[in-house]
């Protein structure tokens, strides 16, 4: 450690993580219970004892640029062994969501963090945004005989869908790059060759496709189709599940919104991927969250923050609102029953996207597997310069015989 | 022996071990006061006879506890009565509000006091036990010494297991008609005017603690058994083996705060288990010179003097210290050696760390609260304990008082000053109740 350095503590990170999250962190009395009993910490990298003492302290730096919180997954082992009862598990969730308002610049996340109207005021405002622009395109009332011409697919694209687009790209970019500035760039002790941004890279798409981490909650040796069978997985594959079905929408309707929009010669891949995939995956997925949310009855769904209410609240209406729309198009409702629908949709739709994604739970998406990239290009990076560091050393050392 | 007595300045010890003994010392000493004590077990003496050297002086147990028997012998045997194999069925508030009736139930005393040890009843005896006197690590015939220092000192039958006048055997082996198999329980009645608690306590049940495998792996064992093992007196003779296959323990684990400051088991701290698997690990090392104890520890608890001791642990290289409780305990099941998970927050790296032979620091559990539910509290008295089972000076006003562990978790030193000050506040009650 730094010998010069005076640890600076900050009084009000302790009260903001306090605030955002439930646990009992000034309980703690630092037995390393919790880190022993994780599954997913390893060798060179326990936690959450650490973090249960930086956030005590306040060690606001130090916390900013910690990866851990996005390495864990709220097994609940921890919390679940803790003799104080001091919640780490809950304690890595309140830093998951002091990370996000850390690694946005603009202040906005720690608001709604903060403050539940703050929140609700956030999204009225762009849903009262996303009204005027359509009132605006296309009226109070629809214009045309069919969806097609009363709701121009081009106009979606170019008025909303694209700009959107554009404006999540940019702000989550800078936002990442804030993040990889405060977690690799600044750290010192460590320096990561170019080479390894490239070979690394499979994690990164391998952890966010599969989102495997959650599967390790479970470490015992029984097989893998004994836990499945046991339902040990039944989060893992639900989260996943509806990850994967709202990227391929998200996806899909940015880039060809032509197909929700038409109601006849589609191809059957889009019928099966979307109409039923993923539509029921993005229902499903979050009836299944917030149903675990008000039992309580796994750790990792104890304690909720508006903010996580807010999210899946929001994602369950826009799948709702979002199978409502597509079922009025392929049933060949009448087009004001759609044009209504389509701005209900809207207006749910852009509010969580704008607020959620960038600056609330929504972020976590991106933040994760980017996390578990930068932590591996760390921990290879150490590999290699420890490993450099006995080559380059001379035999001072007599070996043993 | 006197069954009836109405002595209104006498006290009711309940239990016989450090505590009550030495309260009922002091008090016979310094008063003309006649003081029962009533033990459940066949003999006095309680836990500190099963502590195979005491802290931090690392004396025997019995030489601490031989001043007692000598005291008892000297001055004040009189005005001292044992019931041992004894337990109290009922405290009645007598009606004036001063005083109470007490009814202790005997177990038969099969052996008289004809008995001279010369132990050929055993050796006749076809009867086994499991031996608690070493945590069931053994077993002893149902006719049995139960421990060398055994006060009154003369064998003593466990009803459960001997097969009593169908079996006969060792009445034929005694030489000296010592033994009387159709003795019956007996039932004492008796005035006293003050109560003290002296229960103790017992070792916390540490299967609860699922993840260290107490119970499911051979070589994980707690620190009283720990104690039996390296006692000359205990199953091994005083060898520190595994249980497993009986090979010498050298890389022993040794993990503090088993049940104790955890307020998913016992929320305090048990105030012994620092300095007793200190001691262990002094032991263990005199005892086997190529052993290396490791302490998993959350923070080491040697107050006031005893940092003495501490230091005494530390200045021996082989003895080691790890910061950072372990979160669970496997075992290889080809060695029958245990791998401790475990983060050594100096080092700042999780480890996996193989040990022979695990030593959980069990906490100490106060029986007050399993002792007074069988007992009939009468006319109106009741006895309140505190959310952690203890007896703490809440009921000083009616004559009911603490000593021990009944009081708060306490070493042996400290009980010994607990019971004397709670002779004085017997005494001290009885002057102002004049």
């Amino acid at each position: 450690m730094e010998n010069n350095n005076v640890i600076k503590t900050d009084n009000d990170l302790i009260k903001y993580i306090r605030h955002i999250g439930d646990s009992n962190l000034k309980k703690c009395f630092q037995c390393g219970t919790c880190s022993s009993v994780c599954p997913l910490s390893t060798e060179d990298r326990p936690f959450p004892r650490k973090e249960m003492l930086m956030a005590g302290w306040g060690l606001k730096d130090k916390l900013a640029a910690d990866l851990n919180p996005w390495l864990c997954y709220y097994c609940g082992e921890c919390s679940k062994n803790c003799p104080r009862k001091a919640e780490p598990g809950e304690l890595m969730m309140s830093l998951r969501r002091f990370l996000i308002s850390a690694y946005d610049f603009t202040g906005i996340s720690r608001l709604l963090y903060k403050s539940k109207f703050g929140e609700l005021i956030a999204l009225l405002a762009v849903a009262i945004l996303i009204f005027v622009e359509w009132v605006v395109l296309f009226g109070l009332t629809p214009h045309g005989a069919t969806l097609n011409q009363a709701v121009s697919p081009d106009k979606i694209d170019y008025f909303f869908d694209w700009p959107l687009t554009v404006f999540l790209g940019v702000v989550l970019t800078s936002f990442i790059f804030n993040m990889f500035k405060k977690t690799v760039l600044d750290d010192k002790s460590v320096k990561v060759p170019l080479k390894l941004y490239i070979t690394e890279g499979w994690s990164l798409l391998f952890n966010f496709f599969t989102q495997y981490r959650y599967a390790k909650c479970d470490d015992d040796n029984r097989s893998f189709l004994t836990k499945l069978k046991e339902g040990k997985y039944n989060f893992w594959l639900t989260h996943l599940f509806l990850m994967i079905s709202y990227v391929s929408l998200f996806v899909a309707i940015v880039f060809f919104l032509d197909w929700f929009q038409d109601e006849s010669s589609l191809p059957l891949l889009h019928v099966v991927l979307f109409d039923y995939f993923a539509s029921i995956g993005l229902v499903f997925g979050t009836a299944y969250f917030i149903i675990k949310r008000f039992t309580k009855k796994i750790e990792r769904s104890k304690f909720s923050h508006h903010t996580d209410w807010m999210f899946v609240a929001l994602l369950f209406l826009t799948g709702v609102t979002g199978v409502m729309l597509r079922a009025a198009i392929v049933y060949k409702y009448s087009v004001p029953v759609i044009f209504y629908i389509y701005l209900i949709h809207l207006l749910i739709l852009f509010p969580m996207l704008v607020i959620e994604v960038p600056f609330s739970k929504w972020s976590h998406l991106a933040y994760r597997p980017v996390a578990i990239y930068f932590a591996n290009l760390k921990e290879k990076a150490k590999k290699l310069q420890t490993a450099g560091s006995i080559a380059a050393q001379p035999e001072t050392v007599p070996s043993e015989k | 022996m006197l069954s009836e007595s109405n002595n209104e300045n006498s006290v009711l010890i309940i239990g016989g071990g450090h505590s009550g003994v030495s309260a009922a010392l002091e008090i016979t000493e310094a008063t003309n006061k006649k003081a029962y004590i009533v033990e459940k077990k066949p003999y006095i003496g309680g836990r500190v006879l099963q502590m195979h050297k005491y802290f931090p002086k690392l004396c025997p147990p019995f030489c601490g506890f031989e001043i007692n028997t000598r005291r008892i012998k000297s001055t004040t045997e009189r005005n001292i009565e044992f019931f041992v194999s004894s337990t109290v069925e009922e405290i009645n508030k007598n009606e004036n509000g001063k005083g109470y009736r007490v009814k202790v139930r005997q177990k038969p005393l099969y052996i008289n006091d004809n008995c001279t040890i010369c132990g050929k009843c055993a050796e006749a005896c076809p009867e086994t036990r499991p031996n608690d006197f070493n945590y069931e690590m053994d077993k002893s015939n149902a006719i049995y010494l139960p421990n060398i220092s055994s006060f009154p000192l003369k064998y003593t039958i466990d009803g459960n297991y001997c097969k009593l006048n169908t079996c006969n055997k060792c009445v034929e082996a005694c030489k000296y008609s010592a033994i009387e198999l159709d003795a019956k329980e007996k039932i004492h009645e008796f005035a006293v005017g003050s109560v003290i608690f002296a229960t103790g306590w017992k070792p916390y049940n540490v299967e609860k603690l699922d993840n260290l495998g107490f119970g499911k792996f051979k070589n994980v064992i707690t620190n009283v058994m720990m104690e039996r093992l390296a006692a000359d007196t205990g199953p091994t003779g005083g060898k520190i083996i595994r249980p497993s296959d009986g090979k010498e323990a050298n890389k022993v684990a040794f993990i503090q705060c088993a049940g104790s400051r955890n307020e998913n088991h016992l929320p305090y701290c048990s105030a012994v288990c620092c300095m007793a698997s200190l001691k262990q690990a002094i032991f263990l090392r005199e005892k086997n010179p190529s052993s290396s104890p490791t302490i998993f520890f959350i923070d080491l608890r040697t107050p006031g003097r005893y940092e003495n001791f501490l230091n005494r642990a530390k200045s021996d290289q082989n003895i080691n210290f790890n910061k950072g409780i372990v979160g669970k305990v496997s075992e290889d099941p080809s060695t029958n050696n245990l791998i401790l998970d475990v983060e050594d927050m100096i080092s700042g790296k999780k480890i996996k760390f193989e040990a022979d032979m695990v030593v959980l620091a069990a906490g100490m559990v106060p029986n007050i609260k399993e002792d007074l539910s069988r007992i009939k509290l009468g006319n109106g008295l009741k006895i309140e304990i505190d959310d952690n089972g203890f007896l703490f000076n809440q009921d000083e006003s009616n004559g009911i008082f603490s000593a021990g562990v009944s009081k708060s978790p306490l070493d042996v030193y400290l009980s010994g000053q607990s019971a004397t000050s709670c002779a004085l506040s017997v005494i001290q009650y009885d002057m102002a109740g004049v």
